[in-house]
């Protein structure tokens, strides 16, 4: 019993670092409908500068900004240079570009860093709570309360503002978005932002959790932000974080209960069977679709 | 567009000249390293034009190629390892597994929206590869198969470069022809059409999952008759030579040559094989170089080298008399392009 509630925390904190990746997945993927490959890799870039500006300056919170900052703006980079000249060619050509940028962005970062695994660049202190037998990590708290928040905040400003507004009219409609006078360009700008962002704040709790920071998290990350945007139903902020909870939970008694070297195995099958059992994912909208 | 003009005009003659040229090259060129190179362009031409068929001609994003290739790969490689099987009946039993793979793959996904197809094939070939990395009882592991025999066909061994050039020179034809005689059958048509608008496809009586699970089996076939050629060909086998970038690279030869044209998907794996080859001096700036490239190839020319040219757009101007339709846009009837 000890061991499946320890398990059951471990993967509940898998998950929410899962959950905050894949919102800002989702929210590019739900608004554009664009498969980004790069998405890892931009975190992964931002939780290195974080990283980097963390151990020279040894102020935590600069470094949390840096990080921040540096993903959004090579988020705005790339949909600049490598998605908008083919945001209107067939849907499979922005997905090469993006993978195309995603190879750029690793590889500069291999350049800048090495392929060494770091660990996290700040000395944090454990702290824990016991609940029973069972001990939870403040920050596996923490990163639970911190991705219900800004997947809440997310919500609120897709659902009740101007801003989420106009986001919503740009996915429906380029081109009547652009006729009642909203600027498109940098609407599609600012949802790369925010997603880059919100992947960032994920990319740094991974780091925080695992005390580890290495390029193969970036791919990693794509993949598993991809799955839950997909298992939670498209543009279903909601639906994906619960997804991404509901897949490291799977994560952690697979790995806990079968093998560890099948995690990812575990993880792909889940998607698979859930598309099969459901189409439009596990919270998805019935929408009629023209081919 | 004179040279255009020109090309299309005599493409049987030019395509027979450079099959002339391609069968004099070894006699030419001995070097074993331009040799391999070629071959490799060989073996990737094959698993391009068989992505084609689902990508370019059916118009379903499949980024899991790369899994039936490993798929073939092992199958054949084990049968002859672990069962004494002859190389001609390992052939044909990867190519009956990749078969089983693609349809257990393609039945249920193929029912699936485009870019859910997409994740679901990525997550197959993940499936395969890390499969094959951790049941070391039955792949190997990490460390792979190894010394697999040589390629043996009816008892003719293949022995040197020179010999396999001409093997998958002749498998490249063969599947050259085959997929061009299929492009332009009804089942090509049907597929065409699949790809251009599915709600069409089916209301004109089209049986949409028959026809992609189609396209996918026969591509998953000839990728696994690949994977088998390879491994006899390397003698050797590991998990690390399925990555997904494989699936990508194969995805992007398709791309670069234009989707849908067969012919272009030759060149493309002639221009992604050969180019890592000239920029081998810069090795760790190589992937970034390929990155860059992607993304400007994509950028500059989306359609890629050779764009479909068989869209129904073009398979109705063909039907229609010219005049009717210059007097159609005369009146001002809107030629719609979605």
């Amino acid at each position: 019993m000890n061991f499946f509630l320890q398990q059951l925390a471990n993967g509940l904190a898998a998950g929410s670092i899962y959950a905050l990746i894949a919102v800002g997945y989702s929210v590019i993927y739900g608004a554009l409908q664009m498969v980004n490959f790069a998405h890892g890799n931009i975190y992964m870039f931002g939780t290195f500068m974080f990283m980097a500006v963390t151990t020279a300056t040894k102020n935590i919170f600069l470094g949390v900004l840096v990080g921040v900052v540096c993903s959004g703006a090579l988020a705005m980079a790339v949909e600049r240079f490598a998605y908008r000249p083919v945001r209107k060619a067939n849907y499979l050509v922005p997905m090469i570009s993006a993978f195309g940028a995603a190879l750029i962005i690793q590889n500069i970062c291999q350049l800048l860093f090495s392929t060494r695994t770091f660990p996290f660049p700040a000395s944090v202190p454990n702290l824990f709570i016991d609940i029973g037998s069972i001990r939870i990590s403040v920050y596996q708290l923490a990163i639970f309360v911190v991705a219900l928040i800004i997947m809440l905040v997310i919500t609120f400003l897709l659902k009740r503002t101007r801003l989420g507004q106009a986001v919503n009219c740009v996915s429906q409609n380029k081109v009547s978005s652009e006729l009642m006078g909203i600027n498109v360009n940098s609407i599609i700008s600012l949802i790369y932002c925010a997603g880059a962002v919100v992947g960032v704040v994920g990319g740094m709790f991974f780091a925080l959790y695992y005390n580890s920071i290495f390029i193969g998290m970036g791919f990693l990350g794509t993949m598993k932000g991809w799955i839950a945007a997909v298992v939670g139903g498209i543009g279903n902020i909601k639906g994906t974080f619960i997804a991404g909870i509901i897949l490291g939970l799977v994560e952690a008694f697979g790995s806990a209960f079968i093998s560890s070297a099948y995690r990812d195995v575990i993880s792909y099958a889940v998607v698979i069977i859930v598309l099969i059992w459901k189409p439009n994912g596990l919270f998805g909208s019935q929408i009629a679709e023209k081919a | 567009m004179m040279i255009k003009k020109y090309v299309v005009e005599h493409k049987s003659m030019l395509l027979l000249a450079a099959l002339v040229l391609l069968v004099a090259f070894p006699f030419v060129i001995s070097n074993a390293y331009y040799q391999r190179i070629f071959i490799m362009i060989f073996l990737y031409a094959v698993l391009a034009m068989s992505l084609n068929l689902i990508t370019g001609v059916a118009g379903q994003l499949a980024l899991g190629h790369g899994g039936f290739y490993c798929v073939g790969a092992y199958a054949s490689a084990l049968l002859i390892k672990s069962c004494g099987m002859p190389f001609t009946v390992s052939l044909i039993g990867a190519a009956i597994i990749s078969a089983l793979f693609g349809l257990a793959l393609g039945i249920p996904c193929l029912r699936l929206r485009g870019d859910y197809l997409t994740l679901c094939s990525i997550g197959f070939a993940e499936i395969v590869r890390l499969v094959a990395l951790h049941w070391d009882k039955l792949t190997g592991g990490a460390l792979g198969v190894k010394n697999i025999p040589a390629v043996n066909l009816f008892g003719f061994v293949f022995k040197n470069n020179m010999q396999y050039y001409f093997l998958f020179l002749i498998v490249m034809v063969i599947v050259y022809i085959f997929i061009n005689r299929i492009i332009s059958s009804q089942t090509g048509r049907a597929l065409i059409s699949i790809r251009e608008d599915e709600i069409a496809a089916s209301a004109m009586g089209i049986n949409l999952t028959y026809y992609k699970v189609l396209a996918f089996v026969v591509a998953a076939v000839l990728a696994g008759i690949m994977g088998a050629f390879m491994a006899a060909y390397l003698t050797y086998l590991n998990p690390q030579s399925f990555i997904l970038d494989e699936s990508f690279l194969m995805l992007q030869m398709i791309i670069l040559g234009g989707l849908g044209s067969n012919f272009g998907a030759i060149i493309g794996a002639a221009i992604l094989v050969f180019l890592p080859e000239a920029f081998r001096f810069l090795t760790d700036y190589r992937m970034l170089i390929n990155g860059f490239l992607m993304v400007g190839l994509m950028a500059w020319r989306p359609q890629g080298l050779f764009g479909a040219t068989t869209t129904t757009e073009a398979i109705v101007k063909k039907l229609i008399p010219p005049e009717l339709v210059k007097t159609a846009e005369s009146r001002g009837v809107e030629n719609e392009n979605s």
